[in-house]
């Protein structure tokens, strides 16, 4: 023993200081599993410590006895003995606490009692040759068994349960619920047992409120009653259950067991319906307040277990894994449940190996995805071996009802999905051996209506989903033609490509800005050509539908190159674009983005530009300007406009004056062209003025009305 | 010398002292191995998440989030207030407003007069949840549907509102809603994104929307919302080049990875290890991407559910039926945003234009999940990021009104995976100004959200710049009243 003890001395030593450091960094402390087992046998080595300490404890009485020197050999023994196992017992409960399922509360104080036993034992035996003579010395050993009790049966309480022991002495509180039995009796009374009673009893009864029995509680206490049957508002019950936590009168106070919600209603729907004694649930209608808090109370009672507990045991985590890879998930269904759920992914990547590789996890799979996987019923025999199974999806494959006869063994089959399968009206001779089934998925599948009806009748504990069916008497509208040019600014020799996805889908066109309908207009047999700029407007139409809104684009033909030009008014500061040269650089402005290098925006002056020509060209057809149109965003068509034209700057004559037609509503965005051919003389003139004034008053059904207007200007072209 | 056994024992040597340090030191070393992140300050840290699992059995699997972008007006859609027709025109009570700040745009306005729904409500379903009459095919579907006519939030500004509503914070430097749950769940089909943002836009008054609402943040940047073209591909170059053979991409990504894992082991950073995955997925989307998009499996009135502008790419209708298509391929999260809800002004005659466009395909993307049995563990999710003032913005006419942004209310829905159908949660006050029950704030909508995933929101956390963060940051709690 003395060889032993300076190396003990050192363990135990070591011991504490592992219970500090683990103590302190407990959140991060990380169990190899090799060490599990080792945190496992906890349950086992406490009861070393607590035989050892009540020994040490009763030693005193052996003193008078036994001599001397060995009365203290054999208590340093004891003591060496106790402190080492309780220090190595507190290790081991400090690594089984790391593993899930414990309530954290009673965890807490078992720790820091098993924890302070430690560390006062080792104190003990530093100092106990000072204090052994002392009197009080058996009382700090009593002392320490008592701590030792308070720690262990908060430790039994961790692992059996709270009261464990006296628990076979107490009436069962949660009996299941029963209609029959009067509600004050069976839901009303319960809860104020423990949510009131322990300051509204005999013994206590605050505010003389009592509420121990049906008779006490009409009785009210101090201001008088408390329900008031004829006054919702006026029962003091309610009301107080109901004021805000702040409130000094809200019950149960602040820092007692709270009511929840179902039993708030609860009280509340009794006392309405009367604060009856003797009524039941099966005295009310179903569609009484009453009737349904108090189905709400006991439904949310019978909470609390969620998850579904599974008796097998949990696969381990390597198969789990391994069996992982980017085309099969394999999954518990949630952190601690030895349940497992798999989908598979991408058809190309589906052979039958898919899902015979999984038959050592068969008896773990409760939940199997193969929506869209290329299996017909030959595949389905890979999944007779799965008996677990409750939930199958197999929507959009190509299986039969002749594939779901190898699923007979599935007798936990809850859920099946076969929407856009093949499954036809002889299923109902195979649903018959899914005893837990609920609920079949069959929608785009030939069973219709009445072959529903049928099996509806031979199954009626089964729900059906037959999913959307479209009723033929409603007509939708089809939608727009696809314009497949990626720019309204077409090019020499490029054609416009309209598409529709639908099939059966016919496009027709206009280019003279009128409306097309689905029998006016031309119809569109592939890419045409433009000769000019246009407003080409298209619809799409197919029997059966109502004919698409129109789509209109204005499309602009890259006219003559090398015009050249400057602004004759400053744009607004914010929408200046790219200066003179976003006039003529061959780039549209997109409709819906106004804030951009395309755009010039007027508003408290005129548009104004002055284009020049070159003299190379011969001559000229046509001039063209194109605004934008963003009726919300105050950008209208401009008010007027004027273009001028010469053969010298100097001397410009008017060609054109006019005012553009104006929206009365709210248009939709869009780019709109005016032109000005040049005819006779004009067809040579070099230089042109271009004026274009913004609305200065918005009519009186815009939102900005009386407002100034804004012109936009992106573009203007010569041909 | 009271007690010379006592002064012997306390005078400590030393030897004695350095021994006693030395074993002490050397048990804790030893200790430490069992506490990894002892002396990390790396970012790495999750405290008690099992990351790739849930925390508990979840309720949803997948989540579609539809978010209408602009903010639609309670006021139209979904919280019927018939006392605004009665008081149409009369001044809002400051008593209601109770200071409420305002956006520049009304703050100058001298008087708020009340403002009634042009558009009629009637009640639908066994709830009897009030609709209005711009969504009469969703209308037919409340028996699905949990309304939230509680919502509130801070934020009185688009950017600043939208960005709450994705990242659980106003200011723009956290990870969205969908990356925190690839972060916490991981990818069901590890051949497409986790993550994947659609993006569609309406006819009425729109606002922007910005990639860093589908921002990692400080996560790894694998959980990054992938964002889908709007044009006729979804996903761009998934062919190879012409001339390239499927094994020689293969070897290729092959070398590449080797000199990726090179750099890697050189530098340690675990962004490289991300652009290895990010290139091995973007090789398998080759195969998956075409498959998922074909119409191969669709029958045809499918386009009668969803309305013929599903064919049309880049409309909301299409990107509700593509929506479908990865979330039942097990994208975890897609999340759409539709723009075009701002009406500040012209209500009355975008409003119609804007649910047009999202009533029959957002009606058909629920039937569609419940008639392939998807319904029960996918989450769909409908909503903008605030409401809209119960006043006029500008001038009230006989014919037309405005609404100002509102953060004090708003309406959402959810529906399928785990949320109580057939409800309506939360009481808004009859002028439908502020909550008078059951308020819901956002970071409580997230701890919802994560809760009906299986995910704890007080135990998701990163560690991040030497603080831990949650997408609930320190708020939150699960609104026990909407679960089934």
């Amino acid at each position: 023993m003395k060889n032993l003890r300076p190396w003990l001395s050192n363990l135990i030593f070591a011991l504490q200081i592992l219970l500090v450091l683990f103590w302190a960094f407990e959140e991060k402390l990380m169990v190899p599993v090799w060490l599990q087992p080792v945190g496992r046998m906890h349950p086992l080595v406490l009861h070393f410590p607590i035989v050892l300490w009540v020994l040490l404890a009763l030693m005193p009485f052996l003193k008078s006895q036994v001599e001397a020197k060995s009365y203290q050999a054999g208590f340093e023994f004891l003591l060496y003995g106790a402190v080492l196992t309780t220090s190595f017992a507190a290790l081991m409960g400090l690594f089984l606490s790391r593993e899930p399922g414990y309530s954290a509360e009673g965890l807490y104080w078992h720790k820091v009692g098993g924890l302070a036993l430690s560390f006062l034992g080792y104190a003990l035996l530093l100092g106990y040759q000072r204090v052994s003579q002392k009197p009080y010395f058996s009382a700090v050993l009593i002392g320490m068994v008592g701590l030792l009790a308070a720690a262990s049966h908060v430790g039994a309480e961790v692992t059996h349960g709270e009261n464990f022991v006296l628990g076979p002495l107490q009436q069962s509180k949660d009996e299941a619920f029963d209609a029959e039995q009067p509600l004050f009796a069976s839901l009303v009374m319960p809860l104020l047992e423990q949510k009131c009673n322990q300051c509204h009893s005999q013994a206590k009864s605050k505010g003389d409120l009592i509420m121990t029995s049906f008779a006490a509680l009409m009785k009210g206490g101090e201001k008088g009653k408390v329900i008031m049957t004829d006054d919702l508002a006026e029962s003091r019950l309610i009301q107080y259950i109901h004021l805000p936590m702040a409130d000094d009168d809200h019950m149960p106070p602040k820092g007692k067991p709270q009511l929840t919600e179902e039993e708030k209603a609860l009280l509340q729907a009794w006392v309405m319906e009367g604060a009856s004694e003797e009524k039941s649930l099966t005295a009310l209608e179903s569609q009484a307040p009453l009737y349904e808090a108090a189905m709400a109370l006991v439904e949310a009672k019978g909470q609390g277990e969620e998850e579904p507990a599974y008796d097998f045991s949990a696969a381990g985590e390597d198969l789990i894994a391994s069996l992982n890879n980017p085309f099969r998930r394999l999954s518990p269904i949630s952190a601690h449940s030895p349940a497992l759920e798999a989908s598979l992914f991408v058809q190309k990547a589906f052979s039958p190996q898919s899902i015979e590789e999984l038959e050592p996890v068969n008896k773990q799979l409760v939940s199997l995805n193969l929506t869209n996987m290329p299996m017909g019923d030959e595949e389905m025999a890979l999944l007779a071996p799965f008996k677990a199974l409750e939930s199958l999806n197999l929507n959009g494959t190509q299986v039969t009802e002749a594939g779901l006869r190898y699923l007979e063994g599935a007798k936990e089959l809850q859920s099946l999905a076969l929407s856009g399968t093949k499954v036809t009206a002889g299923i109902g001779e195979v649903l018959g051996q899914f005893p837990a089934l609920q609920e079949v998925y069959v929608w785009n599948t030939v069973l219709d209506s009445t072959a529903l009806g049928s099996l509806r009748e031979q199954f009626p504990t089964l729900a059906f989903e037959q999913g959307y069916i479209p009723e033929d008497s409603e007509i939708l509208r089809m939608s727009p033609p696809i314009l497949e040019n990626e720019s309204q600014m077409i090019a020499e020799a490029e054609r416009i490509i309209f598409k529709h996805h639908f099939p059966g889908v016919q496009i027709r066109y206009t280019l003279d800005g009128t409306e097309p309908d689905s029998l006016t207009g031309s119809l569109y047999k592939g890419p045409f050509l433009l000769n000019e700029q246009a407003q080409v407007k298209a619809i799409a139409a197919r029997e059966g539908w109502l004919t698409s809104s129109p789509v209109a684009f204005s499309f602009f033909k890259k006219g003559k190159d090398g015009l050249t030009g400057r602004l004759l008014y400053q744009p607004h500061p914010k929408y200046r674009g790219n200066g003179p040269r976003t006039l003529f650089d061959a780039s549209k402005g997109d409709k819906d983005v106004f804030l951009s290098p395309e755009w010039l925006g007027y508003q408290d002056s005129p548009f104004g530009a002055y284009v020049r020509i070159p003299d190379s060209l011969a001559s000229t057809e046509k001039i063209t300007v194109s605004f934008l149109q963003n009726i919300s965003s105050y950008i209208m068509p401009p008010k007027r406009v004027e273009v001028w034209g010469g053969t010298t700057s100097g001397n410009m004559r008017k060609l054109k004056d006019v005012r553009p037609p104006q929206p009365d509503n709210y248009d939709d965005n869009d780019i709109l062209a005016f032109s000005v051919p040049l005819e006779g003389e004009a067809s040579t003139y070099r230089h042109f003025k271009v004026v274009a004034h913004p609305v200065n008053v918005l009519p009186a059904w815009h939102a900005g009305a009386g407002s100034k207007g804004w012109v936009f200007v992106d573009e203007i072209f010569v041909y | 010398m009271a007690d010379p056994i006592f002064e012997s024992r306390m005078n400590v040597t030393r030897r004695r002292f350095l021994g006693k340090l030395g074993l002490g030191l050397g048990t804790a070393a030893l200790g430490s191995l069992m506490i990894p992140d002892l002396f990390s300050s790396g970012s790495s840290t999750t405290a008690a998440a099992d990351l790739g699992l849930t925390h508990f059995a979840p309720k949803a699997k997948r989540i579609i989030y539809l978010f209408q972008n602009g903010a639609p007006s309670q006021l139209e859609t979904f919280d019927y207030k018939p006392k605004l027709r009665e008081l149409h025109g009369q001044d809002l009570p400051a008593s209601i407003r109770m200071g409420q700040r305002l956006t520049g745009m009304t703050s100058g306005q001298k008087s708020f007069p009340l403002v009634g729904s042009f558009f009629d409500f009637k009640q639908y379903g066994q709830a009897g949840t009030w609709v209005s009459d711009l969504f009469p095919q969703m209308a037919q579907l409340v028996d699905e549907m949990c309304v939230i006519k509680t919502m509130h939030t801070e934020a009185i500004n688009h950017d600043p509102a939208l960005t709450f509503m994705q990242t659980g914070a106003q200011v723009g430097n956290r990870p969205s809603m969908g990356a925190w749950l690839s972060y916490g769940l991981g990818s069901e089909n590890e051949n497409l994104p986790a993550f994947c943002v659609l993006l569609s836009r309406g006819r009425g008054n729109g606002q922007g929307v910005y990639s860093k609402l589908w921002t990692n943040g400080f996560l790894d940047s694998v959980h990054q919302g992938v964002q889908f073209s709007s044009g006729e591909d979804p996903v761009l170059y998934l062919n190879n080049p012409e001339g390239t053979k499927k094994a020689e991409r293969r070897n290729m990504l092959d070398k590449l990875a080797k000199l990726n894992s090179m750099a890697f082991d050189e530098f340690g950073d675990p962004e490289i290890q991300a652009k290895i995955q990010q290139y091995e997925m973007a090789y398998r989307m080759q195969t998956a991407v075409p498959e998922v998009t074909s119409m191969e499996h669709e029958p045809e009135h499918i386009i009668r559910m969803y309305g013929a502008d599903c064919m049309v790419p880049g409309t909301y209708a299409a990107n509700c039926l593509l929506a479908r298509k990865l979330s039942e391929s097990g994208v975890r999260f897609v999340q759409l945003y539709h723009q075009g809800w701002d009406q500040h002004d012209n209500l009355v005659n975008q409003i119609p234009l804007q649910a047009e466009e999202v009533d029959r395909a957002t009606a058909a993307l629920i039937r569609d999940l419940k008639q392939r049995g998807l319904l029960d563990e996918t989450l769909v999710i409908w909503g903008g990021e605030f409401g809209r003032t119960n006043y006029c913005q500008g001038k009230l006419t006989k014919e037309n009104y405005g609404r100002d942004h509102h953060p004090r209310c708003y309406s959402i829905w959810m529906a399928g995976g785990g949320v109580k159908p057939g409800m309506v949660y939360g009481e808004t006050d009859e002028l439908g100004y502020n909550i008078v029950e059951n308020p819901v704030h956002i970071n409580d909508f997230h701890a919802t959200i994560l809760h009906l995933m299986g995910l704890d929101h007080e135990k998701l956390i990163y560690k991040h710049l030497g603080r831990r963060y949650r997408l609930t940051d320190v708020a939150g709690e699960v609104v026990k009243g909407i679960l089934a």
